[in-house]
């Protein structure tokens, strides 16, 4: 039995799911990384042919299943701007649950991470799709900022979380999340990387993504030794059937590996005459055509701490965003803040981030102030610290006995979860 | 609040009761056994100096303290605080860093008299001048 004063023997693990706007990530409670990071789409066919019936079933496909090409499949982010989320979002589960874990989710616990601004409706929604959708025995929910201070060893903190489409400044205080201080942007990694879509595109490079074309390598061998250079031959493969979602999505995927593999943040404010002479990088694209990136490299990240970036009104610079979510907490706080400051999030992975963020933030502040940043060098750390945290917390011998329980939200419905989570 | 429940062993409180109400001891240092309670690790005694206290902490593991500093006012009359520490130290594996951090709450509520609350991350963090700071 689960939670409910009833003390539960450790014997099934409990299962941490965190649902980001770009990746899902699921796994055991008590393992060090997410079994299953997949991407946060689901893809969608309209009228499948019937003649035309995949070996892999009829749509909606996630995991793996929406990397593989298909004729008319239309991708969709679970957290789309409009629309209906509570289908994509079971669906997503579904797929990381049922699919990718491969186990019985009505044998398990999960908690689940939540984004950091309480929002009563989604988190009542979120628990009875679990019990109702999933008939899951126990059910917990904590603010991602939360687990990621936590993990970080602290109980007060300033977590700046940069992910792929939204940048959160979020004050914790004693493990709770100072609601009115946080400030919220949606900026992210995909910012970045829609910046240096349109960049390459205004360059004239085309991006051939991988199912657009056959890939054949020739080489003379004599004597069993390679002569020579392998010659590559492309084939086009045709396909007037692709959904434009479909190809952006493959397209970006290749832009964010140019992106992750050469940008860098620069260590001052970037200006065209100071990086003129910076070498240039070169990228082999899936088809093999190299791409050259100049001062781009450090030009297009720099957007992340000035004021430049297009159709977002009022940011400033993640600097700034720390900067005034700590103005807006209590003066007494201020230093502890500032001397906590945790960096999370993929988009914070660019190397020269925290180290500018440092300089920036020091920049602003008073002279006595001390800025510390802290940010884990692993990048699996940096990228999944929510979901450690709610890892090492699920596996707890002791905690067992804070779940919500089916019989409780039978006895007290959803709502309850602002109770047991507060 | 998130909380890992450990239990916390009776002796904790009993330990704290000391130092605050007969005031025979400086420092105590608790620590998590077993991931499942937290216990009394060490009695500092009134003789014992702040450089006692620091040099009894882990360098990669947390711990919680609560320490009654001693310090004379302005006016020169000498005046005790309890001063609570979560020690958490950057280089602890993050498991331990996160099992105190979701136990600092439990155990500090059950203490009434803390006069002030230091997380110290480092050792720069944890010097006496920190402490008078966070006095003042």
């Amino acid at each position: 039995m689960y939670g409910g004063g009833n003390y539960y023997a450790d014997e099934v693990s409990g299962i941490v799911l965190d649902i980001g706007c770009h990746l899902t990530r699921a796994g055991y409670a008590g393992e060090d990384t997410p079994k299953v990071v997949i991407p946060s789409y689901i893809g969608m066919i309209e009228n499948p042919d019937p003649n035309q019936m995949d070996v892999e079933g009829i749509a909606p496909f996630a995991g793996e299943k929406i990397m593989k090409y298909r004729d008319f499949m239309k991708l969709e982010q679970v957290f789309a701007e409009g629309g209906d989320k509570s289908e994509k979002l079971e669906e997503i589960c579904r797929e990381a649950i049922e699919n990718e874990l491969k186990l019985n989710p009505r044998e398990h616990p999960f908690l689940l991470s939540e984004p950091s601004i309480h929002d009563r409706e989604s988190r009542v929604a979120l628990t009875e799709m679990m019990f109702e959708k999933f008939q899951i025995p126990a059910f917990y929910i904590v603010k991602s900022a939360v687990l990621s201070s936590f993990a970080s060893g602290r109980s007060t903190s300033l977590v700046l979380d940069s992910g792929a489409y939204t940048t959160w400044a979020v004050p914790v205080h004693d493990g709770y999340v100072l609601q009115k201080s946080i400030v919220k942007f949606n900026i992210g990694g995909e910012t970045i990387t829609d910046v240096l879509l349109n960049h390459l595109v205004s360059l004239g490079v085309n991006i051939r993504p991988h199912y657009t074309f056959n890939k054949t390598v020739k080489c003379f061998v004599e004597g069993g030794e390679v002569q020579g250079n392998p010659e590559f031959t492309l084939e086009d493969i045709p396909r007037p059937n692709v959904d434009p979602s479909y190809q952006d999505f493959s397209i970006r995927e290749i832009v964010r590996d140019i992106k992750e593999t050469t940008f860098k943040v620069s260590d001052n404010t970037f200006s065209e005459t100071s990086f003129a002479n910076v070498p240039s990088s070169s990228y082999e694209l899936p088809d093999g055509t190299q791409v050259q990136l100049g001062n781009e490299r450090y030009r297009i990240p720099e957007l992340l701490f000035s004021s430049g970036i297009e159709g977002v009104i009022g940011f400033s610079g993640v600097h700034q965003m720390v900067y005034d979510s700590i103005t807006r907490c209590d003066m007494d706080i201020r230093r502890e803040l500032y001397g906590n400051v945790v960096v999370t999030g993929g988009n914070s992975l660019f190397g020269g981030f925290t180290d500018r963020l440092h300089k920036k933030l020091t920049e602003l502040t008073t002279q006595n102030m001390k800025v510390k940043l802290i940010a884990p060098q692993s990048t699996i750390e940096r990228r999944f610290s929510s979901w450690i945290g709610g890892s090492i917390l699920a596996s707890l011998g002791s905690f067992q006995q804070m779940w919500m329980s089916k019989q409780e939200y039978d006895e007290h419905g959803a709502i309850l979860i602002e109770r047991k989570c507060p | 609040m998130v909380d890992a429940n450990l239990n916390v062993d009776d002796a904790c409180v009993n330990a704290f009761n000391r130092l605050k109400l007969t005031k025979d001891i400086r420092f105590v240092i608790f620590k998590v056994e077993g991931e499942s309670q937290v216990i009394v690790e060490r009695v500092g005694d009134l003789a014992s100096t702040y450089q006692d206290f620091v040099s009894s902490l882990p360098h990669n593991e947390p711990r919680f303290v609560v320490y009654d500093y001693e310090f004379r006012k302005d006016d020169g009359i000498t005046s005790n605080k309890i001063v609570f520490i979560h020690w958490s130290p950057d280089n602890s594996i993050v498991k331990n860093k996160m099992i105190y951090a979701s136990t600092k709450e439990n155990l500090k509520r059950r203490f009434s008299g803390i006069h002030r609350e230091v997380q110290a991350c480092s050792v720069s963090e944890v010097e006496e001048s920190e402490i008078v700071q966070a006095l003042r």
